[in-house]
Formats: structure tokens, sequence, C-alpha cells
């Protein structure tokens, strides 16, 4: 297998990384017609995925938009708090007998005060890694 | 040593032997066979026989291989299987030249060989790296997709495929692997 990698820029901006099976001069056929290319090594294209929305072609290399990496986080958020809000929705919804609603309520407000200090974190956030960190939140 | 056979007619057939040290015995199959059956080597190398598997003579080749009996298989043209985290690496494959990464678990596969037609079906399985209590789902070539407003790709060249999860709302996911298989 080889470890060259075949990177371009799309004309929206995202950033398209080619794989080749066996020869990099064969998938060299695959890069759309018009858009020029740079042959790269593994080494070259971050192995974190966690923002490849955000990829960008710098100057050298692949970069990470922090505007895109925010609104990445943000959508990341937005699940991680429904994903928690969901068990105390389910009482609230459904009025479930001898579950208490009180409870899920106030429940469900430390869930909103705590992510809204997550969200205050990315818009504060000076490099991915930091949105990162701000969404690795506990319950 | 060369042996010919001179035709009837005009012209000849000769067998030869190849052009390398060693000696090689080849016994022929006791009786002359069914139509389309194929010579291979018996159970003892060098001793030819007909075996159970066909060509009609128009390219369809037909086998049993357990499905009961022999009957014309159809061909995988083209597939692939590759690491969706990490470092995207493809790890084995078949008439594909290359993977692209477009982003969060969306790929197109892009073969070597043009297929015939854009009738083929595209087979893709995920595995791994999702949300329990998501439900995975995946997208091939032109329609179903209902998170993007990328042009879309299913031609005999290339193939687009996706992976996501539906809770709370669709989204490319990345998973452990893909799997893609395209049969025409």
């Amino acid at each position: 297998m080889t470890t060259s990698r075949i990177i371009y820029s799309n004309t929206d901006g995202s950033v398209a990384v080619i794989i080749p099976a066996e020869s990099v001069e064969l998938a060299a056929k695959d890069v759309p017609a018009g858009l020029a290319y740079q042959i790269v090594t593994t080494d070259d294209v971050p192995s974190d995925r966690y923002f490849r929305g955000a990829w960008v072609l710098g100057d050298c290399c692949i970069e990470h938009d922090l505007g895109k990496c925010k609104e990445i986080g943000h959508d990341k958020r937005r699940v991680q708090r429904a994903e928690e809000f969901k068990p105390f929705d389910e009482i609230i919804a459904k009025q479930i007998p001898g579950a208490d609603a009180l409870a899920a309520e106030a429940s469900r407000q430390q869930i909103r005060d705590r992510y809204s200090e997550v969200q205050d974190a990315i818009d504060a956030a000076a490099d991915p890694d930091s949105i990162k960190a701000a969404l690795e939140v506990t319950p | 040593m060369t042996l010919r056979l001179n035709g009837n007619t005009s012209g000849y057939t000769e067998i030869d032997a190849p052009a390398v040290a060693g000696s090689n015995t080849l016994t022929l199959p006791t009786g002359a066979g069914s139509a389309n059956q194929l010579l291979k080597n018996g159970s003892t190398a060098g001793s030819l026989a007909f075996g159970t598997a066909t060509e009609d003579g128009s390219g369809n080749f037909a086998f049993n291989s357990g499905y009961g009996s022999s009957a014309v298989a159809y061909g995988c043209r083209a597939w692939v299987n590759f690491n969706g985290t990490g470092t995207v690496a493809i790890r084995a494959s078949a008439n594909v030249s290359s993977i692209t990464d477009n982003g969060t678990g969306d790929y197109t596969v892009n073969f070597t060989t043009a297929l015939v037609d854009v009738n083929y079906v595209t087979i893709l399985t995920v595995a791994g790296n999702r949300n329990a209590t998501d439900q995975m789902v995946s997208n091939v070539g032109t329609n179903g997709n209902a998170s993007t407003t990328n042009p879309e790709t299913y031609s005999t060249t290339q193939v687009r495929i996706r992976a996501g999860n539906t809770e709370p709302t669709f989204s490319n996911n990345d998973v452990t692997y893909y799997g893609v298989a395209i049969f025409r």
C-alpha cells in the first residue's frame, strides 16, 4: 500500500484527499478536471478527523478553518445536549406516572446551564483543540 | 521437441514444451467430457480432468460452489474495503484506482476500468464507531441524501457513498470500516 496521497481544493473550498489503491500515478486520473493538486504523504494529512469538515488547503498543507471548526463544535454540542435531554424529555412529554416531572425539569435546566458554558467556551476558543476540550463535558 | 499435427487440407497445429529445464508429464482425461466443460488439473497434479464449471462460449461462467447446482455466476466488478477513521487507508480492493475522501463519512470510489453502464448495483457496508442509540444509514449515488447540496455521483467511472447517523438529525459520521462492492 502506498503512503502517497493526492490533495486538492474543491471549488467550494473544501479539501479532498485521494487515497490510491496501488499507485499515485494511476490515481491522478481521479482528480476532477481543471483542479490543481499536490502529491503528499500520509504524514501531511491530519489523522484526527474530528474537524474534517473544517479542513482547508493552506499555502503548504492542510489547515483548519477556525470559523468552520466552531460551527462543527456547535453542531456537536447540540447533538450531545439532545442526547442528555432525552431521558428527561420522555418523563415530561409523556407525564409518566410515578416519575418526578419537577426533578426532570430541574435536571434539564442543569444541562442547559452546562451547555451554555460550553457554547461560550466554543465561541471564545482560539484553536480547534480548545473547542474539542470544551465539548468534553460529562454529566 | 515439438509435436506437429498437420491439418486435413493445409496448415498445422503444434504442441510445444516450454523452454525451461525439468520434466513434466500431463495425462489427458479418460473421456471427452461434456460441452463447455473446462479442462483443469485433476486431484493429482498433471492428470488433466474436466471440471464441473462451464463456460458457454459467450463468456458466461457457471459453477456450483454451494449454490445447489451449476449456474451462471454474475461478477463483482469492483470492490474495496477501507479504514474510515484515523489515517484513512485502503485495506484491500480490486478494480479500484483510488478512493476520494470528500469529508466526514463521505467518499467517492473510483474505478480502474470503467463499467459498461450505470445500471450496476452498489452494496455499501459500514462497521463500527456508531452511537448505540442511533440508526446507521448509508447512501449511495444520486438520491436519498438529506444532508447536503453537493452534486452526487453515480457514473461508469465512480460512485459516491455516505454513512451517517439519524439521531437527532441526519449527519455524516466516520465509521471504522467501509465495504463497497459493485455488481453488474
